[in-house]
């Protein structure tokens, strides 16, 4: 990571840089994504595992050429992170381990599911749910204040039109991406699960100076 | 017979927690948000709840408020996937009569809901 990519991620809230340590998750948050598979492997009773974690910046425009398949037929759950550690979380599963995950999590035979309904949809979102808050339950600090994740939003759709729809949503006068990226691997699934966690952009001066000026008075 | 109400967005949360319950003989009515979590409420009086906290509409501290200011004898157990300090602190102010983190252990959601109602 260069200076002005680790400015990047310092720089955009006061919690985050206690997360960061130069290239790699602090200790601190790569505990809480321990904490994360644990509570994953407790909720769909398959054992899930860290695979790799990494700090990342990748350009905006080039997310999907980043990956070798983006026209796989993918599931994203999506959730915004508090007003404390502002950002935002995504975990993507290919859609076939998703409609295994779910015949598992109903109990129903191996092929069962075909498409995602209101019940199906339910069992990911609970999965990104408990995904992102056990991360924020394994960080929160007792001086902070509540770190709440949104309510999930469950897309299907090809990665790469996941990876648009995530790029969309950065501010617009940024050029790229920095992320905490954690593979995680499920003992019944082929392929692994991917989880992004993307600080807010940094402030501009002006908004740097405001809050100082906020929190002198 | 003792009823008992689930509140939770999702769907899933809501049959696992009916079928789990159910089979220990409790009623079991649903609401899927924090705005006909009061309603219900107010129309049934349950003997307890299992309430999510993060729902859209209403979230389940407001609803807690809500039911409690209704009926100071309400048992409501917090079920949610957000274990902070901070917001436990908050739900038991609130009134919550216990806190439980997601995902929890089916034991421990039914020794939650005998331990309330034995409270009665």
């Amino acid at each position: 990571m260069t200076a002005n990519q680790e400015e990047h991620v310092t720089s955009s809230s006061t919690r985050w840089p206690a997360l960061f340590q130069g290239q790699e998750p602090s200790p601190l948050l790569q505990r809480a994504l321990w904490h994360v598979a644990y509570s994953l492997t407790a909720m769909t009773g398959q054992e899930i595992q860290v695979a790799s974690h990494r700090v990342a910046t990748l350009p905006l425009d080039r997310l999907a050429p980043a990956f070798s398949d983006p026209e796989a037929p993918t599931i994203g759950v999506y959730l915004l992170l508090g007003d404390d550690l502002p950002g935002q979380a995504v975990l993507m599963l290919a859609l076939a381990d998703a409609l295994a995950l779910v015949d598992h999590m109903l109990e129903v035979p191996p092929g069962s599911t075909a498409q995602f309904g209101d019940l199906e949809r339910s069992i990911l979102s609970e999965l990104g749910n408990v995904c992102v808050s056990a991360l924020l339950n394994a960080v929160a600090q007792p001086e902070w204040g509540p770190l709440l994740p949104s309510p999930p939003a469950v897309m299907v759709d090809m990665l790469g039109t996941i990876l648009d729809a995530v790029a969309t949503s950065i501010a617009t006068n940024q050029d790229a991406l920095t992320l905490v990226e954690t593979i995680f691997k499920v003992t019944m699934l082929p392929h692994m699960l991917r989880l992004w966690v993307i600080p807010d952009p940094p402030r501009g001066e002006y908004e740097l100076a405001q809050e100082q000026q906020g929190a002198h008075q | 017979m003792t009823t008992i109400m689930v509140v939770d967005d999702a769907q899933y949360i809501r049959l696992s927690f009916a079928r789990l319950l159910a089979e220990q003989g409790y009623r079991v009515i649903e609401a899927a948000d924090g705005v006909e979590a009061v309603d219900r409420y107010r129309a049934e009086r349950p003997d307890a709840v299992l309430m999510d906290l993060t729902m859209p509409n209403k979230d389940g501290l407001a609803a807690l408020a809500e039911i409690r200011a209704f009926d100071p004898a309400a048992r409501v157990i917090m079920v949610t996937a957000v274990g902070q300090q901070s917001i436990i602190v908050e739900a038991i102010r609130e009134g919550a009569s216990d806190f439980l983190v997601k995902p929890s252990e089916p034991e421990r959601v039914v020794r939650a809901v005998r331990r309330v109602l034995a409270e009665r």
